[in-house]
C-alpha cells in the first residue's frame, strides 16, 4: 500500500455573510460559499465544513486522473477590509467534497475528520502553494 | 477574545494561520446543534488566547 498523509489545509479567512447555508443538518450544508479571505490563500484551504481548491489544482487534479474529488462548486470571495497581503486573489476557487473511500487519493478520515492524500496527490499537491498547510504521516 | 482586532498585527504565516485552524478543529469537533453552548465558545476563545495571547498586539497574556 503506498503512503498516505494527513494534509490540514490553510484557512485563509472565513465564511462571508453572503454564504447560503443550511443549518437544519449538522454539520451544517454549504450551498453557496462565499468566502472573506484574510491573506492570500493556498491552492487548497478550509474553512469548516467546506474544501476548496483553485481552478488550476482543480484542472491539474482532474487532468491526472487523481480520485476522490466531487461535485467542485464555483465560490464567490472578497478580501476583508484590512487585509493582510500584498499578493491578491484573483482567480477561480471551487469548492469540493471529498469521500470516504480509503482507495481514493483523497478521502476523509471519519475518525480523525481529516483530509487524507495519497502519496501521488501529495506530489502533485507539492508543485502548487501549500505554503500554509500542515502534513503528516498517516498512519492506519 | 481574540478579536480579529488583536490578530492583525500578528504574524500571518505563524499565528493567525493556526488560530484559524484551532477553530476550525474546534468546530468540526462541536458541529453545531443543541450541545454548542456560550461556554463551550467562550472557554475554547479563552484556551486560544492562553496559548497565543502573548503574541498579540498588544499582548493579552
Amino acid at each position: 500500500m503506498q503512503n498516505k498523509f494527513i494534509i490540514s489545509p490553510d484557512v485563509p479567512g472565513e465564511m462571508g455573510t453572503n454564504t447560503i447555508a443550511d443549518h437544519r443538518f449538522s454539520p451544517f450544508k454549504v450551498y453557496h460559499l462565499h468566502f472573506v479571505f484574510d491573506s492570500y490563500p493556498d491552492d487548497i484551504f478550509t474553512s469548516f465544513p467546506t474544501y476548496v481548491v483553485s481552478e488550476d489544482l482543480l484542472t491539474k487534479i482532474l487532468d491526472s486522473g487523481l480520485t476522490g474529488i466531487d461535485n467542485p462548486r464555483l465560490i464567490t470571495y472578497m478580501e476583508r477590509e484590512d487585509y493582510l497581503s500584498d499578493e491578491h486573489p484573483t482567480q477561480n476557487y471551487f469548492m469540493v467534497d471529498f469521500h470516504t473511500n480509503v482507495d481514493d487519493d483523497f478521502f476523509i478520515d471519519n475518525i480523525l475528520k481529516k483530509l487524507i492524500i495519497s502519496s501521488r496527490a501529495l506530489e502533485i499537491l507539492k508543485a502548487f502553494r501549500i505554503k500554509f498547510a500542515d502534513i503528516e504521516d498517516y498512519k492506519k | 477574545m481574540n478579536s480579529l482586532e488583536n490578530l492583525k498585527d500578528i504574524n500571518y504565516d505563524i499565528h493567525l494561520s493556526k488560530i484559524r485552524k484551532k477553530w476550525d478543529d474546534f468546530y468540526e469537533a462541536n458541529p453545531d446543534g443543541p450541545n454548542m453552548t456560550k461556554q463551550k465558545l467562550l472557554d475554547f476563545a479563552k484556551k486560544v488566547d492562553d496559548e497565543f495571547g502573548h503574541l498579540f498586539l498588544p499582548p493579552i497574556r
